[in-house]
């Protein structure tokens, strides 16, 4: 028999208060931006969570950007538009806690439709109106996340918007 | 206008509500969950065939040394992965066009030139002989080396039984959190492409089984290259408990073969700069005879236990100089320390190692995580280990901090004869270590350091039993409920038995 000799204990990384504190931070609002980009809960969390991951890993880098926030909000706009990655994810996760979900509070028809509708737009477009909107970021801010022209988010912007009242409308109209 | 911006701020405002909900919720509930670390290689267009799913941008470099053996090796290149920037920094993201002047690029939508759609591009590491593929080294975000290689298996296997495929020449290859795939080149002059693409259905998780359904007839959005779309399909055959599909069009042509677990995948198409813009070369009987021949060659069979096919798996562990043999040295020097820890807030995970080991990645958190009813979903991903038949459980006690993973490798003795095992423990304030005993009475023990214990060790000896010095009583009542200790032993007669 034979134990090859035990690996070494764990080693403590140096504690990065700075990236504690932005952790602390951003947390919130990327998930929400996940949340509203992703149209779930559980697969949001999974998309933050990821994405603060990936930023801890490189902190180096990442932290020495002027704004790591937009950093991980172009991870986190990413990730949550792959509806399948959710989904694939958010279906693991279900599967491993029997299929209980989270209870929140439900939000209006309205806005459930609204972010529903959103999320059927291209991949860019629903980025951009998510930033814009859930986010409160600028053009220029949305431009440095999604790594795009300030007239390119403007481009997206306006057609997000004109697709967005088409399909409101008519599903105004339906109802 | 003024409506739908009213509508978009009201609905912004409700979603910002939603989030603010999960900070007021209770602060004694956790969650965890664990990863295995995702991995993804240069070739990007597994990512690309799964609709971004890895959406993790991996910049893979290619074994040099082995490249330069290839008959080809003047054309071998790097094969680099770009996502839209998502997880590479700016500074490891090269400029698609650039990078790729003579890349395939594939465009499932010509009309659309939506930037996303060109998103996945990639250098052609051009290699006639699989077996002098590459050994395409991914590389995670510290920069370690992620050894990837299980395409390489099946394609050694599908070259060695189909006569057409064995003079093609692979293009690209590549494996992805759910799938692996090859391009091929066919060898007769004709520039017909062949994707073999492999892509589990985990048969033991059925909505997984589902999703990747509704994703195949469904996600196409953002698709590079989209999976077959099943319904439109037709039945060809039914051997085995194995589903055969196939739809031919002059353009593009697939095959596939369906059992509860896997879809396997045989796509033709022409050598093109957009997909599906020319014709096929290649005759529909050639293109049945080649499918036919690689779903042979790849064996496929029903799968009906819980256990991950082997043939989905990566199971070799590749380096230079072949398979890896654990040593007592080999392994100390492949399970280096490269665990990360932010004290209570807990981001902790462990990297594969160099031998293909060490698929345990754990985020656990608990400041993060406050606002959860009940601890949440615990992932070892046991059947992404890169050892057939690899086995990992990990435990998490409800409602509270603390929980503990054990993973075994592989479905059996490396040919050292040994199991390389693996223990995470976290949330173990006030315990100072834990100690494993062995079933000959060999003692590991594994100190505890800001609450958290990691320990690897290579065995042929199952686990006795699993300590907790010092815990409370609820620590240990949890730890003897919920570990199910495996019996292992390594076969008599093999090596280090």
């Amino acid at each position: 028999m034979v134990v090859a000799q035990e690996e070494p204990a764990v080693t403590a990384a140096p504690f990065r208060l700075d990236f504690a504190s932005f952790y602390q931070r951003e947390l919130k609002p990327v998930i929400g931006l996940a949340f509203v980009l992703s149209g779930s809960r559980s697969g949001a969390e999974d998309l933050a969570q990821d994405a603060f991951l990936k930023a801890y890993k490189q902190w180096e880098t990442v932290g020495a950007y002027d704004n790591p926030g937009a950093w991980v909000r172009r991870v986190v706009s990413n990730g949550s538009v792959s509806g399948f990655r959710r989904r694939k994810a958010e279906a693991k996760a279900l599967a491993r806690i029997g299929g209980s979900g989270f209870t929140v509070p439900d939000m209006s028809p309205d806005a459930v439709a609204t972010w529903a509708a959103v999320r059927k737009l291209p991949k860019r477009q629903a980025q951009v109106i998510a930033l814009r909107y859930y986010d409160r970021s600028s053009i220029a801010d949305i431009a440095r996340i999604l790594e795009m022209s300030e007239n390119t988010v403007k481009t997206h912007l306006q057609r997000a918007k004109q697709t967005l009242e088409a399909q409101l409308d008519e599903g105004g109209d339906h109802a | 206008m003024n409506r739908l911006e009213d509508q978009l701020t009201d609905a912004a405002e409700e979603a910002r509500r939603q989030v603010t909900h999960v900070e007021a919720r209770p602060a004694s509930s956790v969650r965890s969950r664990m990863y295995r670390h995702r991995v993804l290689t240069g070739a990007a267009v597994a990512a690309g065939v799964f609709g971004l799913l890895g959406a993790t941008a991996i910049v893979a470099k290619t074994d040099l040394t082995t490249a330069a053996a290839a008959p080809d090796s003047a054309t071998a290149a790097t094969a680099t992965t770009v996502n839209a920037g998502e997880t590479s920094s700016p500074a490891t993201v090269a400029p698609v066009e650039e990078s790729n002047p003579s890349g395939l690029r594939f465009n499932p939508d010509p009309a659309n030139d939506d930037e996303e759609r060109w998103s996945w591009v990639y250098t052609v590491t051009r290699i006639r002989d699989p077996e002098s593929l590459p050994v395409v080294e991914g590389m995670d975000m510290q920069g370690h080396p992620v050894p990837l290689s299980g395409i390489r298996e099946k394609l050694l296997t599908v070259q060695a039984t189909v006569p057409a495929i064995r003079d093609a020449m692979a293009l690209q290859s590549g494996l992805g959190e759910w799938s692996e795939h090859a391009f091929l080149l066919l060898g007769d002059g004709s520039d017909t492409m062949v994707y073999i693409g492999w892509n589990e259905l985990e048969s033991t998780d059925p909505i997984s089984a589902e999703v990747w359904k509704e994703f195949n007839t469904t996600g196409v959005e953002t698709l590079v290259i989209t999976l077959p779309d099943l319904d439109t399909m037709s039945s060809v055959s039914e051997r085995g408990g194995v589903r055969f599909l196939s739809n031919v069009t002059g353009h593009t042509a697939d095959y596939v073969a369906e059992t509860p677990s896997i879809l396997a995948t045989v796509r033709f198409f022409q050598l093109s700069d957009t997909y599906g813009a020319l014709p096929i070369e290649a005759t529909p009987e050639q293109m049945d005879t080649i499918a036919a021949e690689v779903f042979e060659a790849l064996a496929l069979e029903r799968d009906d236990s819980d256990k991950a096919p082997t043939v989905t798996t990566t199971t070799v562990v590749e380096s230079v100089d072949g398979p890896v043999s654990i040593s007592d040295a080999e392994f100390e020097a492949a399970a280096g320390p490269y665990q990360q820890i932010i004290p209570g807030t807990a981001f902790l995970w462990a990297e594969r190692d160099v031998s293909g080991f060490g698929t345990l990645s754990l985020l656990s958190g608990r400041q993060q995580f406050d606002g959860f009813d009940r601890a949440h979903a615990c992932m070892f991903l046991a059947h992404d280990d890169p050892k057939p038949n690899a086995s990992a459980e990990c435990y998490l006690t409800e409602g509270e901090a603390y929980g503990f993973g054990l993973a075994m490798s592989g479905d059996g003795c490396d040919e050292s004869g040994f199991y390389r095992m693996r223990f995470a423990g976290w949330g173990l304030e006030g315990i100072p270590s834990v100690h494993i005993t062995l079933a000959d009475g060999t003692e590991i023990v594994i100190p505890v350091e800001n609450d958290v214990a990691l320990g690897a060790w290579a065995t042929d000896q199952g686990i006795d039993r699993i300590e907790l010095v010092n815990a409370t009583p609820e620590q240990k009542a949890a730890a003897a409920r919920e570990f199910v200790l495996p019996a292992v032993a390594c076969p008599v007669g093999a090596p280090g038995s």
